[in-house]
């Protein structure tokens, strides 16, 4: 999932899952309907008429309701506020498909520090540090965030 | 695959044409139904900005042909909507020719409604007449049946206009390869890209007029030429043409497997 919106502005929700039914064999519609309902996200809505936020909510349940073994996730907490952000976070943890592995890549670390497994820093193009979250955690007695802008201080 | 592709590409493409389609075939049918009434300089006023509408409209379906199938071209493959494009299960190649076969079929149906409209609106015994004369005249001057050079002329107007939609295509695939202004470097391109086969084409014409002294006097003089030549003339620019179509085709399609550079 790319941080900006891929979508047809000109669609509506129901087309757009039309599209990715069509599209990929791995695209579980009654999912993404369930998650849209959650959402009181009505599928006439056309995507142009939709806030930022709502069309990074619907670009993730489009994601997460396809079957895959790897999900990446380009900032999917960029310019959304922070109720919108436990959102997503909610979604992606208990719908991503089982054995399946979650890649994120963001600046909003406190925002997803809770669900980390594995942390990866990167720096001009370069590999920083790469740890298990805990265990980063509990060598540098300090939050991930914490030790991240330690890491990248200007 | 490609059927699908063809499907969305289409939807998205005929969408503003549709309205354009029938705002001209709406107003060559009011052209027409005006006509019908007794000469009076209110009905000759109406009937005048009706045609002009017609006229504007037909242009307009023209141009918008070409212009919708190069921006979803650049929307699909290049700007926000290509991180989904370029991450489809579809091959490059299948795309690419989605977005030619889009092209072809709108510019056919706008060329049915354009013949449509001008049935309508001029339509009448009386200029089917000097139509006909005019076609067998041509037809006789070509030495060809009419059905022949109508199939000709068609075949010639096909490989041009499937020119100028590659021109853009190619235009568009190495000005979008660029970090910076990539839609001026587009324009430019393919306005290159449209010249250079002109000049070429010229270049072989005299070529051939080298080897062809009826040739050579459609550069030399402007009577007195045979319609030999100018048989000859069409032939090689139908050859012509093909042949840059699908040098663009082909160029276009290596260029697009080598990646592209999305905004």
């Amino acid at each position: 999932m790319p941080e900006r919106t891929y979508l047809d502005k000109e669609m509506k929700i129901s087309q757009v899952l039309q599209y990715f039914s069509e599209f990929y064999t791995n695209f579980d519609t009654q999912k993404a309907l369930k998650l849209l309902t959650d959402l009181n996200l009505d599928i006439h809505t056309r995507i142009a008429k939709m806030s930022k936020g709502m069309q990074e909510k619907l670009q993730l349940i489009l994601v997460m309701s396809r079957d895959a073994k790897l999900y990446i996730l380009d900032e999917p907490l960029g310019g959304v506020d922070p109720a919108t952000r436990d959102y997503i976070l909610d979604t992606i943890l208990s719908n991503f498909s089982d054995g399946a592995s979650v890649l994120i890549s963001t600046h909003l670390i406190a925002d997803i520090e809770r669900i980390l497994d594995e942390v990866i820093f990167i720096g001009d193009g370069e590999v920083i540090l790469t740890s298990s979250a805990d265990e980063l955690r509990n060598k540098e007695n300090a939050s991930i965030d914490e030790i991240f802008r330690r890491c990248f201080k200007c | 695959m490609l059927r699908k592709l063809l499907k969305y590409d289409l939807k998205w493409c005929y969408k503003p044409l549709i309205v354009f389609y029938g705002l001209a075939l709406f107003f060559s049918v009011i052209t027409r139904v005006v006509e019908q009434f007794p000469e009076s300089v209110i009905f000759m006023l109406i009937d005048k900005i009706c045609c002009g509408i017609v006229i504007v409209m037909l242009i307009n379906i023209l141009i918008n042909n070409f212009i919708r199938a190069w921006v979803r071209f650049i929307k699909n493959l290049y700007k926000d909507e290509s991180y989904l494009t370029h991450t489809l299960p579809v091959h490059k190649n299948t795309i690419f020719l989605a977005k030619i076969l889009t092209a072809i079929i709108t510019m056919l149906t706008s060329a049915v409604v354009i013949l449509v409209c001008l049935v309508i609106c001029y339509g009448s015994e009386e200029n089917w007449q000097m139509f006909q004369n005019f076609m067998e005249q041509t037809a006789l001057l070509f030495d060809c049946s009419v059905v022949s050079f109508v199939v000709t002329m068609v075949i010639t107007l096909f490989f041009q206009s499937l020119f100028v939609i590659f021109v853009g295509y190619f235009g568009i695939i190495i000005g979008y390869r660029a970090n910076q202004f990539k839609l001026v470097k587009s324009i430019v391109i393919g306005f290159f890209a449209y010249i250079v086969p002109c000049l070429l084409t010229l270049g072989v014409m005299y070529g051939i007029g080298i080897f062809d002294p009826e040739v050579m006097k459609l550069f030399q003089s402007v009577s007195g030429f045979s319609m030999k030549a100018l048989k000859t003339l069409l032939w090689s620019g139908i050859a012509l043409y093909l042949i840059y179509d699908i040098v663009y085709y082909l160029l276009g399609k290596k260029i697009l497997e080598k990646g592209v550079n999305v905004d």
